[in-house]
């Protein structure tokens, strides 16, 4: 049912936001603007069809590692 | 330039304030009273003391560099190349910091009010009104935050005033039982949430006007904010207990659910969860903002409105997907978060602040 919210949500929002886009002739913005929509219709169609993302976070917490464990060395 | 509003420096502190109570208020009591135990109000105001400092460091950053904001200077004092870098690091802490904020009121939403609403249909509405605002630009936040401070004031005295008759004294003894230590450790949660954070804030400090006096109304703003929240921590520790709090997700929403005056006022903890939706909203609309300007002016663009709605939608993803359960949210944000937040709201600001001040000499 997800898939379907998402592909209603991602066409409305370049329907709207397209056309005024072209008009302007704004060319880097809408190249940046697809770009963005696209990596977020990928991402969202991948959760709604719970297809499993990697976690940020997972990566986060490996790279500040050093960090956490100089603070927890300090405070045991 | 793209945002030409200004704000005022009452609407900076309105703005500050709202944002270190915003999501903090209800994960930092217990996260503190897990360390520092009944001790965690000398913690927290500890914290505040020292989260005053990197206040200072933010404003002397920010004076450097009156009419420009983070990613603009980055690439001044640091370079074209590690600037952008440096900006485009800054942004992915702002998106992620956006989707913790917006799991945290989604949490607490299908925890505690509505909990047989799908966690999404809350993403949705709250996203949309967040791009709503973000869109409206920085002077229509800014007024909002003015006409929504009464509000919050209120209901923040009301729920410190009726809780009063709930405390009990000897929930507070013995005083001093934490190590020095331990009372630091905890201090650092509020530093982590949300003193660290409010390095957003070096986004917005340059559409501040009257430049040259912002620095009291920004300190005043994180001093009040933090000031809060040690008194809710306080409160929780009085009327719940030190254990109760660290057990608890949300305590200061149970602080709330305890008010009762005689038989008849009682069960208003859903009108104090109006402080938490109001605050979070200011917290989320400033961070996803800050992302959407910051994105648009790395890329050098005309204008950063349309990039909004897709940013929302994998701020949304990203909320969906970071915490897989509370276990991992709760050592996420007791062990990892502050170093990852330390990198963004010290390590960073105060090597940009040295490397502008030796290349001044």
């Amino acid at each position: 049912m997800w898939i379907i919210i998402v592909i209603f949500a991602v066409g409305i929002m370049a329907a709207l936001q397209l056309p005024s886009l072209n008009k302007k002739k704004l060319r880097k913005e809408r190249s940046v603007y697809l770009l963005l929509l696209f990596i977020a219709f990928v991402l969202a169609s991948l959760e709604s069809l719970r297809i499993k993302i990697p976690n940020p976070l997972d990566a986060v917490t490996i790279a500040v590692k050093p960090i956490t464990m100089v603070i927890n060395y300090i405070f045991q | 330039m793209l945002e030409n509003g200004q704000i005022s420096r009452q609407q900076l502190f309105i703005l500050v304030f709202l944002f270190s109570l915003g999501s903090a208020i209800l994960i930092v009591p217990s996260a503190m009273a897990l360390t520092s135990k009944q001790d965690s109000w000398i913690s927290a105001l500890l914290g505040v003391l020292l989260g005053m400092l990197l206040l200072v460091l933010y404003h002397s950053l920010g004076k450097s560099f009156p009419n420009q904001n983070l990613v603009q200077y980055s690439e001044i004092i640091a370079g074209k190349f590690v600037g952008r870098l440096i900006s485009f690091l800054y942004l992915t802490f702002f998106l992620l910091l956006s989707a913790l904020v917006l799991r945290n009121i989604g949490d607490f939403m299908t925890t505690i009010v509505m909990p047989e609403t799908p966690i999404q249909a809350i993403f949705i509405l709250f996203m949309v009104i967040i791009v709503m605002g973000a869109g409206l630009g920085l002077e229509v936040i800014g007024r909002a935050a003015e006409i929504f401070l009464p509000w919050i004031l209120l209901l923040l005295f009301i729920l410190i005033v009726f809780i009063m008759p709930q405390m009990e004294m000897n929930r507070l003894y013995p005083i001093f039982e934490a190590s020095v230590k331990e009372m630091i450790k905890g201090s650092l949660t509020i530093l982590g949430i949300p003193y660290l954070e409010l390095v957003i804030f070096l986004m917005i400090l340059p559409y501040v006007r009257q430049t040259n006096k912002r620095g009291n109304a920004f300190l005043w703003g994180g001093f009040l904010g933090g000031l809060v929240l040690s008194i809710i921590t306080l409160l929780c520790i009085l009327v719940l207990g030190w254990d109760f709090t660290s057990r608890h997700s949300f305590p200061s929403y149970t602080l709330a659910k305890k008010i009762q005056v005689g038989e008849f006022l009682q069960r208003i903890e859903v009108m104090m969860a109006v402080i938490w939706f109001l605050t979070i909203f200011f917290k989320l609309v400033l961070c996803f903002y800050a992302a959407g300007l910051g994105l648009a002016q790395l890329l050098r663009m005309q204008t950063y409105r349309p990039l909004l709605p897709p940013l929302a939608l994998i701020t949304v993803v990203l909320a969906l997907i970071v915490y897989p359960n509370n276990v991992y949210f709760r050592s996420f944000a007791s062990q990892t978060w502050f170093s990852y937040a330390l990198i963004f709201g010290f390590i960073i600001p105060i090597t940009l602040l040295a490397i502008h001040k030796l290349k001044k000499n």
